[in-house]
């Protein structure tokens, strides 16, 4: 009979320890969530240069100045500077193709 | 019969367990949820943007300079971007008790062949230029103000054209940072 009661209180104790480490591991996996969640917080910035976009007013504005110009000479400059500024990150979309694009139109008017 | 009220007060104490566990786990749900959404999104890059974007539309026309900033085929000396291109700078906020608007824009004017600087109009807080140049050196004046710079370039006539650096400055870091 006392054995018996000595071998229940062991049962008890390991299950009690089992539950003590359930609950720490389960407070632990909360308290990683927590600052996870801080540091994503932390990075909630809205980019307008890394979306993709499909039209960049400074680039075709810049576009246009190419065909206002005349003087041959000036506007192969002010295509390789356009290009230089492209390389640089200045213009938001593919310049190359948004210049093929309004030369076909203006070619074509 | 003991055994049996032994059964009822475990069962009693796993109830309350798992009561606050389930309190515990709710209420870091909530903190991970009201930390995340109750910080601001910084959209001030996207407000500097659309700043270079109005002004780009207001100084070219069609590629062309616009003619308000001509005075006698030759750039004018002044030209107020709030009344020129409909800026509105008003949005302030409280430096050492004076007011100071929230924005900074200036247009550079270059000439395209020499590279001569010409003329220089800015609106709003002109503060805000020096926090750029460090903006990138330490995290803190990247709370402060959000730069962006870009060029373009406008066609004076046929044979001459400017090529514009534009400043646009965004400060708004209550707004914008936590």
């Amino acid at each position: 009979m006392l054995i018996n009661r000595f071998f229940d209180k062991r049962g008890q104790v390991a299950s009690g320890v089992s539950w003590m480490a359930a609950t720490l591991v389960i407070i632990a996996i909360l308290s990683i969530s927590i600052f996870a969640a801080s540091l994503m917080s932390k990075t909630k910035v809205v980019g307008y240069s890394e979306t993709e976009r499909q039209e960049d007013v400074v680039a075709v504005r810049s576009i246009f100045s190419y065909f206002v110009l005349e003087d041959s000479g000036l506007k192969s400059n002010l295509l390789e500077a356009m290009r230089e500024k492209d390389s640089e990150g200045n213009y938001y979309l593919d310049f190359d193709v948004e210049f093929n694009e309004i030369n076909e139109v203006m070619q074509g008017s | 019969m003991k055994v049996i009220s032994e059964k009822k007060g475990e069962e009693k104490m796993m109830s309350v367990y798992w009561f606050v566990m389930i309190v515990i786990i709710a209420g870091a749900v909530v903190a991970m949820v009201s930390m995340f959404y109750g910080n601001p999104y910084d959209v001030r890059e996207v407000e500097a943007n659309l700043m270079i974007n109005k002004f780009s539309g207001c100084v070219s026309d069609s590629g062309e300079l616009d003619k308000r900033f001509l005075n006698n085929s030759e750039l004018k000396e002044n030209v107020s971007l709030e009344e020129t291109c409909g800026f509105d700078f008003s949005g302030s906020s409280s430096n050492m008790g004076n007011e100071r608007s929230e924005y900074y824009l200036e247009g550079k004017f270059y000439d395209f062949s020499s590279g001569k600087s010409l003329e220089n109009y800015s609106a709003g807080s002109r503060s805000f230029k020096a926090q750029c140049r460090t903006q990138n050196e330490t995290q803190e004046y990247d709370r402060l103000v959000r730069c962006v710079n870009r060029s373009i370039y406008v066609g004076k006539n046929s044979d001459s054209a400017y090529e514009v650096n534009v400043l646009s400055v965004v400060s708004k870091s209550k707004e914008n940072v936590n």
